[in-house]
């Protein structure tokens, strides 16, 4: 079986230490059997400019370059918007974009988004959109997150059909609240990353969302690993299934070298 | 050896557990408890009645939790629900309660910890041999529950009654906060709760606390079992003390 993890957060945290060097990342890697990562760094995250950081993080991490990739965090206020998708879709350890409204206060209407969405598609990348990166409730009083609204996320999604869109850090109640026929948008997927769910939710996915579109993302290791995976692990869907959301999905949703 | 494997060598007890949504159904109820293999499930009430129930809801909440109990079986362990703002009822319903098998006060958001209401509640419980679990919460972002309990305030209750057992759950939310808040009150134990993952709850609970601290509670059915089972078996530490997180702990809370 493939084990895809398409949300780790790694790299120096600003808030605590989070043991995600070099090294705890391979002892990650060895523990939970993870065959493939997709990594997002806090310094792309939380950087002025999200490349420059990016830079840093594939730089630390490039004696793991045979397993460990990344998503590009694109902020569409950031000038020279062409250069930075052409830049990340230029580099084989970048598998994606990555939207984080969230942090960046944007709207999701706005133009350069629209660029941005419009370049994904021209180089083939994945976009993925995060609602947060942080649970609001414990967050840093500075750390001021912007929620996605239902009708956002909608006009989103429609005016965007022709990328491949990951929804990651929503929680499966914002989810389910939406009321969106979810087999109308054959190009969203789910990242189950961080979703709070409910004694039945990982039971329940099926009947709501494709899970041929369900991947596997954890926020590792700034989040617990083992309770994603073991969430999985118990949840009532066939093992043909859990083994797509565990890696087989992903497997077709990136482009990896 | 899966993960699922893995979790069944442990012996667990859910220490923080609601029967509301999903568990409002005793027969879903009683089975999530068979297909988690849980050895005991203690239950901390339905919280009929919101942030402010009035008294006819905090009873209407513990006869709940009676039924469930009778229904599904002595596994279930019972807490006595008060809102210590409606005293003497708060008081009447331990008194009542203590004489029906229930093991324990829980206080939610009623009532502050350093409101002398509380104190009331707290020492009748205390008289009874009961644990006090006290929701808090260290809340950095929107709107607290008006008389919502801080790590602080609960860690004052405890240190009033320094002979009395007390849990705070959640570990105060932010759980640096929290841990720091109650870890100079050997009388005080914490659970993590509920949907929040930030790694190292645990980690700082266990240095801060000791293993003897660390109680293992989930606060379903708002949160994944399985999702909360992983943060334990993560822990780098040995299986005794897993076991003593999952089970062990609480059995000694509650005298069992």
């Amino acid at each position: 079986m493939r084990l895809i993890d398409t949300g780790l957060l790694v790299g120096p945290c600003p808030f605590r230490e989070v043991p995600s060097g070099v090294e705890d990342l391979r002892l990650l890697k060895e523990r939970a059997g993870i065959d493939r990562a997709i990594a997002t760094g806090f310094r792309s995250l939380l950087y002025y400019d999200p490349a420059a950081g990016l830079e840093q993080d594939l730089a630390q991490y490039a004696s793991l370059a045979d397993w460990l990739y990344f998503y590009a965090v694109i902020n569409p206020e950031f000038p020279r918007l062409e250069h930075q998708v052409r830049h990340a879709a230029e580099n084989r350890r970048v598998v994606g974009l990555r939207l984080v409204p969230a942090l960046h206060h944007y709207d999701l209407q706005a133009d350069r988004v629209q660029r941005i969405m419009a370049l994904a598609v021209e180089y083939g990348l994945p976009v993925n959109l995060m609602a947060r990166v942080f649970d609001g409730r414990v967050a840093p009083r500075y750390v001021d997150q912007a929620e996605v609204d239902a009708g956002s996320l909608v006009r989103f999604l429609e005016h965007n059909r022709e990328a491949r869109v990951i929804l990651s850090m929503f929680f499966f109640n914002e989810l389910k609240g939406y009321d969106i026929d979810w087999d109308c948008w054959p190009q969203v997927y789910l990242d189950l990353g961080c979703s709070k769910p409910s004694v039945s939710s990982l039971d329940e996915l099926g009947t709501w969302f494709p899970l041929g579109r369900v991947l596997f993302g954890t926020g590792a290791p700034f989040y617990y690993w083992e309770g994603s995976r073991l969430g999985l692990d118990g949840a009532r869907i066939t093992e043909e299934q859990k083994q797509a959301v565990m890696g087989g999905n992903a497997e077709e949703v990136f482009t990896w070298d | 050896m899966g993960l699922i494997d893995t979790l069944r060598r442990f012996r667990v007890v859910d220490g923080h557990a609601h029967n509301w949504n999903q568990f409002s159904d005793d027969a879903y109820l009683a089975e999530c408890m068979d297909r988690f293999e849980l050895e005991g499930f203690v239950l901390l009430s339905n919280l009929t009645g919101g942030f402010m129930p009035n008294a006819e809801e905090v009873a209407a909440s513990n006869e709940a939790s009676a039924r469930a109990r009778d229904r599904v079986g002595e596994r279930i362990l019972p807490f006595c629900y008060v809102n210590a703002v409606h005293t003497d009822h708060a008081l009447a319903q331990i008194e009542y309660w203590s004489g029906q098998g229930f093991c324990g006060l829980k206080f939610w958001v009623s009532q502050q910890a350093i409101d002398a209401r509380t104190w009331t509640v707290t020492e009748a419980a205390l008289a009874k041999g009961w644990p006090v679990l006290y929701h808090a919460y260290y809340r950095t972002h929107g709107e607290a529950p008006p008389s919502e309990s801080s790590p602080m305030e609960v860690a004052a209750l405890a240190r009033r009654y320094p002979q009395g057992q007390f849990i705070m759950a959640h570990m105060g939310a932010q759980f640096e906060h929290g841990l720091h808040a109650v870890a100079d009150c050997p009388n005080v134990a914490v659970d993590y709760a509920g949907s929040i993952n930030e790694k190292g709850a645990y980690e700082l609970g266990l240095k801060l606390l000791g293993a003897e601290r660390v109680v293992f509670g989930k606060d379903l059915p708002g949160a994944d079992y399985y999702v909360n089972a992983g943060r334990v078996l993560e822990l780098a530490v040995e299986d005794a003390v897993k076991q003593q997180i999952f089970a062990d702990n609480i059995w000694r809370i509650l005298g069992r």
